[in-house]
């Protein structure tokens, strides 16, 4: 079954084309002008005075916006709603600044996927509970694999530009984008960007199985299969048989759980239902639930009931061991 | 014969005598099934038996 997804563009000033320009050299006659633009992009100029708010020749076109403050950072909201409980599976942003050089932005990638688990609580941190690596590629290489195309991101070169971080809001998605160590938001830039997320839903099946990031980040076939969730249910992958023969592959000794959403079956390896709590029961309102390995070590069976109500920990803990 | 592993909980003839039968709607058909067990998970109960793949299998109570 194919992974549930879709994406979705965002366009600030430009529109997936090098062409987009301003000109950014005062003496220049053109000086302030842009072109190439689609819609508006940000111009910064914080001389109010040499060029009064409205002046500028962008400003005039009304292809700009106009930055009075070089900000540390600028926050661009993309509302989204449909980005509520799911999964964004892969981001990337293409931007352009002060000069001619078009800019690769990995840096707000996911290596993977995470999740909102409870969209009207959302921080900052719960989203960004990975690892730093999760949340900025490190050497400009983004290797995302991408279900829904089937393939492989794996955007090089980075070269020195805008630092750019997603963050989520209640029922929104966030970009966010910081001015790095080496191109601070300066003045008399300007910046355009482009914005591509993915979005997996949750009708999809899911490997019900904490794992931490990195236990996750190390297996390339675990990676392949579901995308990695915080709370061990919402990693979604698109295809229950694979999840399972995965998982048998690389966790023959854990306790996992897969749910098939296509069939409503839930599948047990290494539990029994006495292990699986009501919660969850009620979460996934399975139609059958098959035990395809009972336990040998009750204590295995015990670690994922734990860690599964430790990680969901909002919901209380009903099931009753025997 | 407990019937476990046979791959074949629909047939009743060959059912030990005593079992409690449920049907259950499986694969667009409404199949009878030997009940080993009931289980209570939330607000559903399911039914336990062994499916014909020979896993331990419960499916949500028809009652």
């Amino acid at each position: 079954m194919p992974f549930t997804g879709s994406y979705a563009r965002f366009a600030l000033g430009t529109w997936d084309t090098w062409e987009t320009y301003c000109q950014t050299n005062t003496s220049a006659s053109d000086y302030g002008t842009c072109y190439g633009v689609f819609q508006k992009l940000y111009f910064v100029q914080k001389d109010t005075t040499t060029y009064p708010v409205g002046s500028l020749p962008c400003e005039q076109a009304g292809n700009c916006i106009r930055f009075t403050i070089a900000d540390w950072y600028y926050t661009f909201t993309i509302v989204d709603n449909s980005s509520v409980n799911k999964q964004i599976l892969l981001y990337f942003v293409r931007s352009k600044h002060h000069t001619n050089v078009i800019t690769l932005n990995c840096g707000s990638f996911f290596v993977g996927t995470e999740s909102i688990v409870n969209p009207s609580n959302v921080s900052v941190s719960d989203f960004l509970r990975g690892p730093v690596r999760a949340r900025l590629a490190t050497g400009g290489r983004c290797d995302v694999y991408d279900p829904i195309t089937n393939s492989i991101f794996n955007i090089a070169n980075q070269t020195v530009g805008y630092r750019i971080n997603m963050e989520y809001y209640p029922n929104a998605l966030g970009l966010k984008i910081i001015g790095g160590f080496f191109n601070a938001m300066n003045n008399n830039t300007f910046f355009a960007v482009i914005a591509f997320v993915a979005y997996a839903s949750e009708a999809s099946p899911s490997l019900i199985m904490p794992v931490d990031y990195n236990e996750y980040l190390a297996y390339n076939e675990l990676r392949k299969t579901v995308g990695w969730s915080f709370d061990g249910v919402n990693q979604l992958g698109w295809n229950a048989s694979d999840i399972i023969n995965t998982a048998r592959e690389l966790f023959p000794n854990r306790a996992w759980a897969v749910y098939d959403d296509n069939q409503n079956v839930l599948y047990l390896y290494n539990l029994t239902m006495d292990y699986v709590p009501d919660w969850l029961i009620e979460k996934l309102a399975p139609t059958a639930i098959k035990v395809l390995k009972a336990p040998a070590d009750a204590a295995v069976a015990k670690a994922w009931l734990d860690l599964l109500n430790e990680r969901n920990a909002q919901i209380p803990p009903q099931a009753e061991l025997p | 014969m407990s019937g476990k592993g046979t791959g074949k909980p629909g047939s009743p003839g060959k059912q030990p005598p005593g079992k409690k039968k449920v049907k259950i709607r499986k694969d667009k058909k409404w199949v009878d099934v030997d009940v080993d067990g009931e289980v209570k998970k939330g607000r559903f109960k399911y039914v336990k038996f062994v499916d014909d793949d020979g896993l331990d299998t419960y499916w949500i109570s028809p009652e």
